[in-house]
């Protein structure tokens, strides 16, 4: 057993596993990246739920909160 | 059912001689392109077109389909010439395509049907990139047994196979030649299922070796080659084999440099 050869087979048996999971992490981010994106901003209730002319947020907050 | 091009007035369900052409041209493309042996393609063609009740006569070349289709008064003919479709050998189509012909020939369905049918059948979803690369490494595994293979060798052609699988489905993928691909993944897989030699993992190393490359033999093409040299189409037959030998060199390449790269000695 060379430790060339044993370089070698780490090499490639990490190396290419790391590369074809890596890719398939980047095509998934691509496709739905967008909604992963959504997924961080739902602790920004106001966004989410404001909606232009809505007169919840003008209301008193007891009646909204109950 | 007649079918004349002298620009009298016809039954609007009656196909002409130029769609007539055109599908079986494109029927037959799509058959050559997924791995549908010559006398299929043949055959295919001449019921459906006994049916329609008319000839066809086609070349059958590497790529290419030319075909002819003459009204059986003579008044009327139609040539075209055809790209093979390279959709990739698949015989979920091939057989649903030969059905279609049957269905045909027994009345099940009319000409136009049978266009709409044909084009459904090919744009039909192929079956989960996923799920073909875990059957064709446990089917590689399975290889492996059938060999004399222990566990430990198993387990390295599975994790070989399915590496390598998935090299070939992203290479393919980004268009890179076919060739390459070969190369590359046999190297891949025969240097992950060399740890069985390097590192003394089972008894049966060189079964591992051996059986991590097996999932790249272009065993239809081959046996497609021989199909056609039966059948007199020896032009196909002379160049699927060729087709099929020069995948064999590039997969025996890879495995070679694997082998040299590591200084195994066998």
């Amino acid at each position: 057993m060379n430790n060339h050869s044993v370089i070698i087979w780490v090499a490639v048996t990490v190396a290419v596993p790391l590369f074809l999971v890596a890719k398939a992490l980047w095509q998934l981010w691509r496709v739905n990246g967008f909604r992963l994106n959504r997924l961080f901003e739902l602790g920004k209730e106001k966004e989410i739920f404001y909606v232009p002319g809505d007169d919840y947020f003008n209301n008193d907050e007891d009646e909204y909160m109950s | 059912m007649n079918i004349c091009r002298d620009g009298m007035e016809h039954e609007t369900a009656s196909p002409t001689i130029e769609e007539i052409g055109k599908f079986f041209a494109d029927y037959a493309a799509c058959l050559l392109g997924c791995g549908a042996t010559c006398i299929r393609i043949e055959k295919n063609i001449g019921r459906m077109a006994e049916t329609l009740g008319v000839e066809a006569d086609m070349t059958i070349l590497p790529s290419h389909i030319l075909m002819t289709v003459n009204s059986k008064d003579g008044l009327a003919t139609w040539s075209t010439n055809h790209r093979m479709h390279h959709t990739g050998i698949d015989y979920c189509i091939n057989t649903k395509l030969s059905r279609l012909s049957w269905a045909m020939a027994d009345g099940k369905i009319g000409f136009r049907e049978a266009v709409a049918e044909a084009k459904r059948i090919v744009g039909e979803q192929p079956a989960p990139e996923w799920v073909v690369l875990l059957l064709a490494s446990a089917a590689n595994t399975s290889f492996c047994r059938l060999f004399g293979g222990d566990g430990e060798s198993m387990l390295l052609v599975f994790l070989a196979t399915m590496v390598g699988y998935r090299l070939k489905q992203v290479m393919l993928a980004a268009k890179v030649d076919v060739r390459v691909v070969f190369l590359c993944s046999a190297f891949c897989s025969s240097v992950i299922s060399a740890g069985g030699h390097l590192f003394g993992w089972g008894s049966t190393p060189e079964v591992a070796l051996g059986t991590s490359v097996l999932y790249l033999i272009p065993g239809i093409v081959y046996i497609n080659s021989v199909s056609d040299m039966l059948d007199g189409h020896y032009v196909c037959a002379y160049s699927r084999f060729m087709n099929a030998a020069m995948l064999t060199a590039c997969l025996s390449l890879g495995l070679c440099a694997g082998i040299l790269l590591l200084g195994l000695s066998l």
